[in-house]
């Protein structure tokens, strides 16, 4: 049977539109209240019971907002069955003995799965900020977004600035005490957050970088580093982190190790970039070195980034 | 042949469709919400307002405690901050925040809207960079240096017979001032238009070392710049997918390009009495990208992909190769670089669960940056004012093609046990002149285990491998620059790198008491590096516990410690390494805090941290020794206590009191304690400072606190 040229390549189209749209839509299967009615009378039916303040807050958030039909209170919303699910069953009478069906829990020690958890918010958000949540380091290890979020607070610590960074150390623990190092971004001073140089919601970019690489992140701050100069510094145009230790360091600039050595493990010419400069090279001594102390080989060679002069071949003009 | 593929097609379509309508079966009727009245639903609507007004007092000076916040000079300041909000029932929105008014790191935002519709923003944050306040300076100017009248030159500092009398203190550093403006309009439940433009001013100082053959003074050179960066996107929304097109431009723009400066010394060569530094030039980037994504697919597949294409430039105009009038030289190959930056983007990522218990993704990305500046010869180079160099110079361009593939799959065991294991490629393609290894290759492999039972207990442990593989460095550009042959820059050589990181979190619900933890570990051998960098191990660890001990007291307590260390190969002889530079650096910090409301009208706040750094440089071979240590003691304690005074008022009292001690042998408060480099003779950090505040806040609109709290 010859079948009509239009018929197989429109039903796969239909196939490739209508059967994940079909797959997409309710709560997983794994939901502890998949399948179960909705509610009668939706939030109103909820809020019978659910009045805490700490619920309520909700009303103050951007989930709530009722003349946006895109949050789960505008028009047509599930509102709060949007993000726990259906909660018919849950909101009936129960039997003395009986326990109460359970709704989708939120947070870190909620009893519902991560998985079932992070799937009711990219319901709505996968499409927006969070395309790559999957791509991401929190996805691999299982975070849920309420472990972050508090999306019932009118005032989600996370989104705040000056907050943000202790919600990140309740994990990322070895970057509370980097921020506390001498020299270091002014995180702890709550001037910059965890999130003007990584994308929490997971990215395609290494270490979960905002931008697509490691220069173009510092360069939302450090424009001026961008060039192109006359006489570049090679590794300056790959990544500055080759050089400098962004969440703080005990050297002045934030550099991994302190010059001369830092220099010296890339340069090695006959003469002075080759010595080995020992502590009767500082200053008090009889021979003070001059690449030694304040700016080290800087203090000649101080136009590290690269210069745009033409005599900065040696990065000294 | 066609037939074959028309059976494919519907073949594909039937499980496409079965796959979505089989899980779909599984899901109840949506609800018709018409009667959904949410009459209980206590909406934000009017308005509501906090104000605090009220006074602090800093009762020292100090640049290192005033950088970022604004609190270096000791007196009085005032304390001002202000929030609040409106809300109509029409969907219409303001919110507004204002903080530290008093202060030079004040900050202020307006955000607005209607629901639905469109949102808008504006932001002002000032950050004060504020470097020292123990430095002193001859010159005087801001981009043309001069030194004092009756300055003594002489060949080494210690026969600048004029510099105590010349000496005057400087306040180094400058304020960044951030402007921001941004939109973002809704068009229907598809169509969004976004529009984000930030403008950054800088300006002050910062130090600078120029030179003058193996002679160098420590300046104050000028910042007056700003950057205007521009994010605009417009973004089509479907119910499982999105396409995005997007520009980004970024223009940065100076008015201190460059800047003079007397010679202090004696000038070693006739005419050397001046020398002249470029900074950075003006630069402007401009980039498209577009975007796409795809979800609910198959499998529970998820497909995103990215290219971006942008272009750099710079033309700022060249000084001339000196200022120095006895100095003859040719004519520049070229007035400005005429600096030409190509970037090609590109990436994909896709993820999927084709089994309920497997997790697998993957990723391609590519990355190209061309330079395609004007490459020239400069035959007349005078390195700092004074002799010409005989040789000439080609100005060296450098670019990269990276391409990188990374792959993982999680497979869940158990409910409560997962094992993953993950790799990526690296691919670095040097492009370009000038090149000592002209690319590189990175395999990275690595395998975790999550043990997660409940919400209550979760463990990952991951470990992994990682090798560089350059490829042949070429000795013949090595020579041009005059390297040691056995040199590989540490950048670019051979690196084994193996790491093993654990994290734990607990939680102990009845308390409720949380614990996180993390251990890391990891360590380079750069095993082809007869000099330059050969080794690097770091160890972190660190706990973070948090204990809600009622609904009015919460804690929490930290703990972390950081040790790398490191060793460099060098070779004063300029043949293999006759001396090695051990660095051990090792930071360690402690806090603790307690946030209290101990009744309906006391509420008290304290935190304490605390972090010590020691680092230690040993040099062994010829002339080595151990470095004196290099220490930092840091200590913050913050208290806060909160006094309901009224229904709407309440009295505030804090104290922040925090002391920073440090030791480092690389600042030396004597200008002249080099012969050969006039410092600013700045003082290493030492401050120890009380900043206490008392101030008033008053909330207007909304219920009041015991109407709220009844409630």
């Amino acid at each position: 049977m010859k079948l009509p040229q239009a018929l197989p390549r429109g039903l796969l189209l239909i196939g490739l539109g209508l059967g994940p749209m079909l797959a997409f839509a309710g709560v997983p299967e794994n939901a502890p209240n998949a399948g179960a009615p909705y509610s009668a009378k939706g939030a109103d039916t909820c809020l019978t019971c659910h009045e805490d303040p700490e619920v309520v807050d909700l009303f103050h958030t951007a989930h709530a907002q009722p003349n946006d039909a895109r949050t789960p209170f505008g028009k047509g919303g599930l509102q709060c069955e949007a993000c726990h699910g259906p909660g018919g069953n849950h909101a009936k009478r129960v039997k003395k003995g009986e326990s109460r069906p359970s709704m989708i829990k939120f947070g870190r020690t909620a009893d519902t799965p991560v998985g079932v958890q992070n799937a009711m918010c990219l319901g709505c958000h996968e499409k927006t900020a969070v395309a790559n949540w999957h791509m991401g380091p929190h996805d691999v290890n299982s975070v849920s977004c309420a472990a972050c979020h508090d999306s019932h607070k009118a005032k989600d610590a996370v989104l705040a600035r000056a907050t943000q960074p202790d919600v990140c150390y309740t994990c990322h623990v070895a970057e509370r005490s980097q921020f506390q190092k001498v020299y270091a971004h002014p995180v702890r001073q709550g001037k910059l957050a965890c999130s003007d140089c990584h994308a929490p919601h997971g990215t395609v970019a290494q270490k979960q970088l905002v931008r697509a690489t490691v220069n173009d992140t510092c360069y939302e701050c450090h424009a001026e580093k961008r060039g192109p100069l006359l006489w570049e510094h090679q590794p300056v145009t790959e990544d500055c982190s080759t050089c400098h230790a962004p969440h703080g360091s005990s050297n002045p600039g934030m550099v991994k190790l302190r010059g001369p050595l830092l220099c010296q493990s890339c340069h090695s010419q006959q003469g002075h970039p080759s010595f080995g400069y020992g502590p009767s090279g500082l200053p008090g001594n009889a021979a003070p070195a001059t690449a030694l102390a304040l700016g080290n080989c800087m203090n000649c060679h101080s136009q590290v980034h690269g210069s745009n002069h033409p005599s900065g071949s040696s990065l000294t003009r | 042949m066609e037939q074959r593929s028309h059976k494919l097609s519907i073949a594909v379509a039937t499980i496409l469709l079965a796959a979505g309508s089989g899980v779909r079966a599984e899901e109840a009727a949506a609800p018709d919400t018409s009667a959904w009245a949410c009459k209980k639903c206590t909406f934000a609507q009017g308005y509501t307002a906090d104000a605090e007004i009220g006074a602090g007092w800093l009762d020292d000076s100090s640049a290192k405690f005033g950088d970022y916040t604004g609190l270096d000079e000791d007196g009085a300041y005032v304390v001002a901050n202000a929030a609040g909000g409106v809300v109509l029932e029409s969907g219409y929105h303001l919110d507004y925040e204002l903080l530290d008014l008093g202060l030079d790191s004040r900050a202020a935002s307006i955000e607005g809207g209607k629901q639905g519709a469109y949102e808008f923003g504006l932001s002002y944050d000032r950050i004060p960079r504020r470097l020292s306040d123990t430095g002193e300076t001859i010159f005087s100017g801001s981009d043309d240096l001069s030194l004092p009248g009756g300055w003594v030159r002489a060949g080494s500092t210690a026969g600048m017979t004029a510099l105590g009398t010349s000496l005057r203190p400087v306040d180094v550093g400058y304020d960044r001032d951030r402007y921001g403006a941004n939109g973002r309009f809704f068009f229907g439940d598809q169509w969004t238009f976004g529009l984000d433009y930030k403008r950054d001013e800088r300006s002050g100082t910062r130090p600078r070392y120029g030179s003058f053959g193996s002679v160098s003074t420590e300046m104050l050179r000028p910042i007056d710049d700003s950057t205007d960066r521009i994010n605009a996107d417009v973004r089509y929304q479907g119910k499982h997918w999105f396409a995005q097109l997007g520009y980004f431009a970024s223009i940065y723009d100076t008015k201190a390009a460059g800047f003079q400066f007397d010679n202090p010394y004696n000038a070693a060569a006739p005419g050397g009495d001046a020398g002249r530094m470029s900074l950075e030039p003006d630069n402007l980037y401009n980039e498209v990208a577009v975007s796409f994504g795809w979800f609910g697919l198959p499998w529970n597949m998820a497909v995103t992909a990215s290219a971006a294409m942008g272009q750099g430039s710079q033309e700022t105009g060249f000084n001339p190769y000196t200022i120095n009038p006895n100095v003859a030289v040719d004519a520049l190959p070229f007035g400005d670089l005429d600096g030409d930056i190509s970037v090609t983007r590109a990436d994909l990522a896709v993820s999927a669960r084709p089994l309920d218990r497997l997790r697998l993704r993957g990723s391609a990305a590519y990355d190209e940056r061309d330079n395609d500046s004007r490459q020239g010869t400069f035959t007349s180079i005078v390195h700092t004012d004074l002799f010409p160099i005989v040789d000439d110079r080609v100005n060296a361009v450098y670019g990269y093609e990276r391409t990188r593939l990374n792959g993982s799959a999680d497979f869940d065991v158990y409910d409560d046990l997962a094992i993953g294991v993950g790799g990526e490629w690296r691919n670095t393609d040097r492009t370009g002149s000038a090149l000592e290894v002209s690319g590189e290759e990175v395999l990275d492999g690595w395998g975790r285990v999550q043990f997660r039972p409940s919400g209550y207990l979760g463990i990952v442990a991951k470990g992994g491998v990682e090798e560089r593989d350059p490829d042949g460095y070429d000795v013949n550009v090595a020579a041009g620059f005059g390297q040691n042959p056995l040199m590989r820059k540490f950048n670019q050589a051979y690196r084994y790198r193996s790491y093993g990181e654990l994290l734990t979190n607990v939680a102990v619900g009845s308390l409720p008491l949380s614990l996180g933890a993390s251990v890391f570990y990891g360590d380079d051998s750069y095993l082809q590096s007869d000099l330059g960098l050969d080794s690097g191990l770091d160890r972190r660890y660190g706990v973070d516990l948090n204990w809600t001990v009622n609904e009015k007291i919460a804690a929490y307590a930290t703990l972390g410690r950081e040790k790398i260390d490191s060793r460099t190969r060098g070779s004063s002889t300029f043949t293999s390494a006759d001396w090695v530079g051990h660095v051990q650096d090792d930071f360690e910090t402690y806090g603790a805090g307690v946030n209290a409301q101990f009744t309906d009208k006391i509420g008290v706040n304290l935190d304490y941290n605390y972090g010590s750094g020691h680092s230690r440089t040993r040099i062994t071979g010829a002339g080595g020794g151990n470095f004196p240590v290099v220490t930092s003691e840091l200590s913050s304690f913050k208290a806060a206590m909160t006094y309901g005074f009224s229904e709407r008022t309440d009295l505030r009292l804090t104290w922040w009191y925090e002391t920073l001690k440090t030791s480092d042998w690389s600042y030396n408060a004597q200008p002249a304690a080099m012969p050969t480099v006039l410092g600013l003779g700045v003082d290493p950090y030492n401050y120890d400072v009380n900043y206490v505040t008392l101030s008033m806040s008053y909330r207007f609109g909304g219920p009041k606190a015991t109407e709220a709290e009844a409630e």
